[in-house]
């Protein structure tokens, strides 16, 4: 444990990425608050010492009334993902922007110099031309104008206009797809197309970006980026053949997404000379997929 | 796109169907008494909807799964075996050695569900 350090929100907390964060930042000597809807299992939270939870919804003005509360930094987490966030785009863009405009302002209220860090996706670029025979250059850089193919990368380009127009010190993180290295099932259809450009990250990378972007010097007011890095570069095909092959099932048994997505390779020299996240190559990453398989599979 | 079937799949379904024909089996059976072929049948069909839930789980599909599909699939067989000489002699043995490998099968099927029952996505 490090030495005390202020204290943090995390909202969303109580997901896959929150729970390690959480944890990372407990370690690192932040107090730490989580802020998640009741009915979320926050058992696995509560071996942390000092955790402070906070049970409510990030459109709920007393949760966030609550939760901002002596907060020197919050790392926004709480949104409504894909396919659930192509369901009702109302209710998208009420709890993935609403909700950030609101965390916002009750943070301002509260602390305004508290920094935001922001969890955005690399959706918001759309269609970047990895799909099919006309490829841009790769890799993708931020400075790319937004143009989002769903409603959940409308949801993120808002979301981030609104903590770019608001007073806080911010970073704003644009994740690409995380491999969670746990045994869990394939998705019903692969989000990308089989000759598509992808470059997803293994969830323990998001969690080190996030946990380092609360407190890097450098980072403030910056957009980056947070993928794999080069080991994580290939097509979909390559990754699916790779992701089956450890699981031990068909390559063919969930389908390729069909036409474009909001995938590629993304420029993040700057993410990772200021924040040092990149430290799970994908080998590495099936790797712990493995140990997980043969531990849940032991007979 | 959907694949071949593959061989846990094919033993979770093999074992699905002999469950459900032993409990069809239940209701002509001569020999054992009303309440203990009700019973039976009872036990039978919650193994079905168990079998019916796990066989369209993803990592059924995986190699990993099959020492527990397969031990389904073989408690299965054991079962329709004890079934056939439960038809054809309906003394309280033929009952026991019934019942004991619908126990055997009932476990395996339990363990089969739990070490298959996933939660989440491998990407988000």
């Amino acid at each position: 444990m490090s030495a005390p350090r202020g204290r943090v929100l995390i909202t969303g907390g109580a997901g896959s990425v929150g729970q390690g964060l959480a944890r990372v930042l407990a370690a690192e000597g932040y107090r730490v608050r989580v802020l998640d809807l009741p009915q979320c299992d926050f058992s696995p939270l509560e071996d942390i010492a000092g955790l402070d939870i906070v049970r409510g919804s990030i459109t709920d003005a007393d949760a966030l009334r609550q939760a901002a509360a002596g907060v020197d930094a919050a790392v926004h987490l709480a949104a409504l993902l894909p396919p659930a966030s192509e369901r009702d785009r109302e209710t998208t863009m009420a709890v993935n922007a609403g909700g950030t405009a609101q965390l916002v302002e009750a943070l301002a209220r509260e602390n305004p110099r508290a920094r935001l860090v922001l969890s955005s996706s690399v959706c918001v670029y759309g269609d970047t031309g990895a799909h099919g025979a006309a490829d841009d250059d790769p890799p993708v850089r931020v400075e790319r104008p937004t143009a989002p193919l769903d409603v959940y990368g409308e949801s993120k380009v808002t979301a981030e206009d609104i903590v770019r127009q608001g007073p806080l010190p911010l970073v704003i993180l644009r994740i690409s797809g995380i491999l969670v290295p746990e045994v869990l099932a394939f998705p019903e259809a692969w989000p990308f197309a089989a000759e598509q450009r992808i470059e997803f990250v293994c969830r323990d990378d998001v969690i080190g970006a996030l946990a380092a972007a609360v407190g890097a010097e450098g980072a403030q007011g910056k957009t980056l980026h947070v993928a794999g890095g080069p080991t994580w570069r290939m097509r979909g095909s390559d990754y699916v053949e790779r992701l089956s092959e450890v699981f031990g099932v068909p390559a063919d048994m969930v389908p390729y997404r069909d036409g474009p997505a909001s995938f590629d390779w993304y420029d993040a020299e700057d993410a990772q000379a200021l924040l040092g996240y990149q430290r799970t190559p994908f080998d590495a990453a099936l790797a712990m997929i493995e140990r997980a398989l043969a531990e849940a599979f032991e007979t | 796109m959907t694949s071949a079937i593959t061989p846990g799949e094919e033993q979770v379904l093999r074992a699905l169907d002999i469950c459900r024909r032993a409990a069809e089996a239940m209701t002509t059976l001569g020999g054992p008494d009303e309440a203990w072929r009700s019973g039976t049948a009872e036990r039978l069909t919650r193994l079905q909807g168990t079998l019916d839930q796990v066989k369209d789980r993803f990592i059924i599909k995986s190699k990993v799964c099959l020492p527990f599909t397969a031990r389904c699939a073989e408690r299965a067989t054991a079962l329709e075996v004890s079934l056939r000489a439960l038809g054809a002699d309906g003394s309280t043995g033929a009952m026991d050695a019934f019942a004991g490998d619908l126990d055997a099968l009932e476990k395996a099927v339990r363990t089969l569900d739990g070490r298959s029952d996933m939660r989440g996505m491998a990407i988000t």
